[in-house]
C-alpha cells in the first residue's frame, strides 16, 4: 500500500518510514501542504497530514481532498493536539476519517494503518458498487433506447414528454400502425426503475410491435402482454399500462386502461368530456385465465385531444410535500386563457409546480391532437 | 432521490387475540422493502396469528414499488390458512388502490 504522510518534522518522517517499512507498505513523504498536494498524483491509499503543515495546513489540505471526487474516498487522517478545542471544531469540518494524537508512537502508527484498511476497502466496494451501478443503467439505458429506435418516425400529431426520477425514464412510450393503418399507441409504467424495468420493456414492446404489424386487436394484444409479464416477472413487479387504437379515419378510439390515471378526452373547449378509467388490474398480475381485455370505445366527433399520463404525473410533489393531483390537471387543461396548447400547458405548469425538484417518480405525458 | 428529506416507513405492530396489525406510517415506496418484510415475516411465522391487518391510515404516499411489495405479501399469505385486510386506506392511498384496481385483489376496509 502506498502512504502519504505529510509531516514538517524529519525525525517523525523517519520514525514513520520505519513503521511502513516493517509493515511493507510504501512512504510518500511531504513535508509541507504544497507538497502533500502535490504527492495526491501518486495515487496514495491512505494519507496522514498533520494539522500544522507550512503553506497549506493539514485541515484545508483534507478539505481540498474530500472535495475532489477524484480523491474524496482516499481516507485522512490527521496528527493534531488533541487538548485544543478549536483543533476539534476544525476537525469535524474538514471531512477527516481519523485522527492520531501528537507526539507518535510507533506502536499508535501501525495500529491505526490496520485499523483503516477496513475502511479502504469498505470505500473499495463502494467505487466498484457504483462503477457497476452506473454500467447498469448505461446498459438499460442502450436497451430503452433501442426499443423506441424500433418505432415509424416521429408522427406529429403526437407529443410526448417525460421527466425521470433518476437517470433516465423508466416508462415507455411506443406507438406502430396495423397494416390497415390504424393507430396503436402504448404508454407503460413499470415497477421500479433501470434495468428492471428495461428488463420488462424488452417482451412488452417485442409482443406490440409483432401484434401491431400483424394486425391483431388491442384486446389480443393486452391479454398476450399480461400472459408474458405474468410468465417471466416475479410477483410484485407490473406495469400499469394503457393501450389505444385509433381508427384509420379518426372517428374512433378505443382504449384499454390497467393502472393508468384516467385518459381525458377534451374537445375545443377545453372541456373534459371523458374520463377513460383504469378498470383493470395493470399487466402482470392477474391470472392469464382470469384476465379482462374488455375495452371501452369512443367517439371521436367533437373530440380534440386526449390526454395520456403516468401516475408520477398526478402523484408529483412540490417541496411542500402537495401533490399536483388530478384536480389540478383537470383545472390546467380547462384553462381558456392563453394561446399555449394543451401539451405545453400541462408540461410548463408541472415544471413550475416541481420548482427544478426530481420527481420521485418518473412523468410521463402523451397528447394526442385529433385537429 | 430528490432533494427532499427523505421519509421513513415507521411501522407500529399490535397483536390482539389472533389479530396482529401492522401500522405503517410516513412513506410506504421501495426503500421500506427490508423493513416491512421483517415486520410480516414474524406474523406470518406466528402461528397462533390468524388475521394480518395493514393499517394504511398514516401512509402519506405510496408508490408502485409499494404496491409489488403487498402483492408479495398477500402470495406468502395465501400459501397459509391465514387472511389479509388492507384497512383505513388514506384518500391517496385509496385513489391509488382503485385505479390499480387492487380491490380486485384484497379486502380493503
Amino acid at each position: 500500500m502506498k502512504i502519504l504522510f505529510a509531516h514538517s518534522d524529519a525525525g517523525s518522517l523517519k520514525m514513520v518510514e520505519a513503521v511502513l517499512l516493517a509493515e511493507g507498505h510504501e512512504l510518500i513523504a511531504a513535508i509541507d501542504g504544497t507538497d502533500a498536494m502535490l504527492a495526491l498524483q501518486e495515487n496514495p491509499d491512505l494519507i496522514f497530514l498533520d494539522t500544522n503543515l507550512p503553506e497549506i495546513s493539514g485541515f484545508e489540505c483534507c478539505r481540498l481532498i474530500k472535495h475532489k471526487d477524484q480523491h474524496r474516498h482516499i481516507p485522512v487522517v490527521l496528527l493534531m493536539p488533541t487538548e485544543d478545542a478549536t483543533a476539534w471544531a476544525r476537525y469535524s469540518e474538514c471531512g477527516a476519517d481519523g485522527f492520531m494524537e501528537k507526539p507518535l508512537h510507533p506502536h499508535v502508527v501501525r495500529a491505526k494503518i490496520r485499523q483503516l484498511f477496513k475502511l479502504i476497502d469498505i470505500y473499495q466496494r463502494l467505487d466498484n458498487n457504483q462503477h457497476h451501478a452506473e454500467q447498469e443503467i448505461r446498459l438499460a439505458k442502450h436497451m430503452f433506447d433501442s426499443i423506441t429506435k424500433r418505432q415509424p418516425k416521429e408522427i406529429d400529431f403526437l407529443n410526448f414528454w417525460s421527466l425521470s426520477a433518476g437517470h433516465f425514464c423508466g416508462d415507455l412510450f411506443i406507438y406502430e400502425r396495423t397494416p390497415d393503418h390504424h393507430l396503436h399507441i402504448f404508454l407503460g409504467d413499470f415497477t421500479g426503475h433501470g434495468l428492471a424495468a428495461a428488463m420488462s420493456a424488452l417482451p412488452v414492446s417485442d409482443v406490440f410491435f409483432a401484434m401491431t404489424r400483424n394486425g391483431n386487436s388491442i384486446g389480443e394484444i393486452v391479454s398476450e402482454l399480461n400472459l408474458k409479464l405474468y410468465e417471466i416477472m416475479p410477483t410484485g413487479k407490473f406495469c400499469a399500462a394503457t393501450l389505444l387504437r385509433l381508427d384509420a379515419d379518426y372517428a374512433k378510439v378505443e382504449i384499454w386502461n390497467g393502472g393508468l390515471p384516467p385518459l381525458l378526452l377534451v374537445n375545443r373547449q377545453n372541456n373534459i368530456l371523458h374520463q377513460c378509467e383504469s378498470f383493470h388490474l395493470p399487466l402482470g398480475i392477474a391470472e392469464p385465465s382470469e384476465f379482462n381485455s374488455q375495452i371501452q370505445k369512443f367517439e371521436l366527433s367533437g373530440i380534440h385531444s386526449i390526454v395520456i399520463c403516468s401516475d408520477g404525473l398526478v402523484e408529483a410533489q412540490n417541496s411542500q410535500g402537495e401533490c399536483f393531483g388530478e384536480e389540478r390537471l383537470a383545472q390546467i387543461i380547462g384553462r381558456k386563457l392563453g394561446e399555449q396548447c394543451i401539451f405545453n400547458r400541462i408540461k410548463s405548469s408541472t415544471l413550475a409546480f416541481l420548482e427544478g425538484l426530481e420527481p420521485h417518480d418518473d412523468v410521463s405525458l402523451a397528447v394526442i391532437n385529433l385537429d | 432521490m430528490n432533494s427532499l428529506t427523505p421519509k421513513k416507513l415507521h411501522i407500529n405492530v399490535s397483536a390482539i387475540n389472533n389479530t396482529a396489525t401492522l401500522h405503517l406510517s410516513g412513506h410506504f415506496s421501495f426503500g421500506a422493502h427490508r423493513e416491512f418484510k421483517n415486520a410480516y415475516k414474524i406474523q406470518i411465522d406466528n402461528a397462533s396469528i390468524s388475521n394480518i391487518v395493514i393499517n394504511l391510515a398514516d401512509v402519506q404516499y405510496l408508490d408502485s414499488s409499494a404496491l409489488g411489495m403487498l402483492l408479495i405479501l398477500r402470495e406468502h399469505v395465501q400459501s397459509t390458512s391465514k387472511t389479509l385486510t388492507l384497512s383505513r386506506p388514506s384518500t391517496i392511498t385509496s385513489r391509488t388502490f382503485d385505479i390499480a384496481g387492487f380491490d380486485q385483489l384484497f379486502s380493503i376496509n
